[in-house]
């Protein structure tokens, strides 16, 4: 047992390398996500088929392919990328491919009513999106957005095959070390991720329920 | 004030407006009536560039453009009328994010540049005279129809336009909360704003308008005063769309 709770602070670390990796693959995803959404509705043509075909591809294939895509496959064509970024990259890229799709949901979930208002009073196009719309579709964007988020802390541990040394990793590495811990240990990280998860569940359910109610 | 010539509007192939030939002089008042699916949002929208035109040429004021115009002429025209024109929409499109006063301080703030403090002071005032000013830190979903209305009306004034368009401003409302919008848009005529207002409330019309024009079918069928279009219309097509409407009330 003490194995279990000497463990504890490794672990941790572990766990917080798993929060970093969806901390930072939620921020360029929501930027890349936003960025491929626009262009999906407003972009030139050629621009709409390349995000389409993007999207498909990222939503279409496991995200562990693409990560041994991005970490063995890569050094084949001279680009050799660490562990840690290689993570960060697929991850980001993931998270942007199904944010996408939220996102063009709330935007065009907000009312044409809204542009032609906007437009009418003289705002311009990027001032009607930023001051009107996507104030509007963030709202809608939010809750599916924090589903995304709690998916992803789950999806981090795929990563621990090349060898980022997240919460998995860290489990694999002292179960190698002792014997007969396999199971105790493996429920230890498990009681981790989920309290992980409980606590961002908790927050988003209380986001929710205060945009449900303002307005 | 405006003048609009040979206006042609199609979409796809169904052609909505052809030949539109519209003179409004400064300060006047214009009702808009006919038959649904005639044309008369297309045309309102037209004039401040919500829809573009497929044919012809519209000015206003100084503004001119047209289906010759250039895509950055008409960029560049659509900029000044539309600082220049207030619209109000059937559905109020009030922003439902912000307050009632944010709501009027927006377009001054964002497109003029205006300072907080002139921009409040300026939406008070408005919010005052469509008598909501003690309204002004709720959200629009807590207001009523007719509220909603009066500060759409209000947010559009806060552009301190020349020219306002209205479009169906009362139809989607309950009856009893018609009254207090067509008050609010009567002092503005009064106040010798130029307003376009397609409407079906004949009261309003009657008392208001110093021209009905009637449409169908994206043409301009007749226009007259209002006492003689109500009372003694020309066109075959008129005296039926007076019977019909005369029938639903
Ligand atoms: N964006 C659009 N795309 C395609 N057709 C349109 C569009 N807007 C309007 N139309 C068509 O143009 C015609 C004229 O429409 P418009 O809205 O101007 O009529 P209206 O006189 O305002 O009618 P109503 O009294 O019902 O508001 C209708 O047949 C309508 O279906
Ligand atoms: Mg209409």
């Amino acid at each position: 047992m003490d194995i279990v709770i000497s463990n504890i602070p490794f672990f941790l670390k572990g766990a917080i390398v798993s929060l970093q990796l969806t901390i930072v693959a939620m921020f360029f995803g929501i930027i890349l996500g936003l960025g491929i959404a626009v262009i999906r509705m407003k972009g030139v043509r050629p621009l709409q088929w390349f995000a389409q075909v993007y999207v498909s591809i990222i939503r279409g294939t496991p995200i562990l392919v693409q990560i041994f895509i991005a970490y063995y496959g890569f050094p084949d064509v001279g680009i050799t990328l660490s562990p840690m970024a290689s993570a960060y990259i697929v991850l980001s890229i993931n998270v942007s491919a199904y944010l996408s799709e939220t996102f063009r949901g709330a935007l065009l979930s907000v009312p044409k009513g809204q542009w032609e208002a906007a437009s009418s009073l003289g705002l311009s196009p990027w001032q009607t999106f930023k001051r009107i719309i996507l104030p509007q579709a963030a709202r809608i964007a939010i809750p599916p957005m924090g589903n995304t988020f709690i998916g992803m802390l789950k999806e981090t541990s795929l990563v621990s095959i090349v060898t980022v040394s997240d919460l998995l990793l860290r489990a694999q590495q002292v179960i190698a070390q002792y014997y007969g811990y396999t199971l105790l240990i493996y429920i230890e990280i498990a009681i981790m991720y989920w309290i992980m998860s409980t606590f961002f569940t908790a927050i988003l359910n209380r986001v929710e329920a205060r945009l449900a109610k303002a307005y | 004030m405006i003048n609009v010539r040979e206006l042609k509007k199609q979409f796809g192939s169904q052609v909505v407006l052809k030949n539109i030939e519209l003179s409004v002089s400064e300060g006047e008042i214009v009702v808009l009536v006919g038959p649904s699916g005639s044309g008369k949002s297309t045309l309102l929208r037209c004039l401040n560039g919500l829809e573009s035109p497929d044919g012809g040429s519209i000015t206003v004021g100084s503004i001119n453009w047209g289906a010759a115009s250039s895509k950055k002429e008409k960029k560049q025209a659509l900029v000044e009328v539309r600082s220049h024109t207030g619209m109000v929409f059937q559905h109020f499109n009030l922003f439902p994010h912000m307050t009632v006063l944010e709501n009027v301080i927006e377009a001054p703030r964002t497109v003029k540049g205006m300072s907080r403090d002139e921009a409040v002071r300026l939406a008070e005032e408005l919010l005052k005279k469509v008598g909501l000013l003690d309204k002004k830190d709720e959200h629009p979903s807590r207001l009523s129809g007719g509220q909603q209305q009066r500060v759409a009306i209000a947010r559009a004034l806060a552009m301190q336009p020349d020219l306002m368009l209205f479009d169906e401003p009362t139809s989607a409302l309950d009856p009893e909360l018609v009254g207090e919008v067509l008050k609010v848009m009567k002092s503005l005529a009064e106040e010798g704003m130029t307003m376009i207002v397609v409407t079906h409330e004949m009261k309003f019309a009657r008392e208001v308008a110093d021209r009905v024009i009637f449409m169908s079918d994206g043409v301009i069928v007749e226009e007259s005063d209002p006492e003689s279009f109500f009372t003694s219309p020309k066109t075959e097509r008129a005296q039926r769309f007076l019977r019909q409407l005369a029938q639903e009330e």
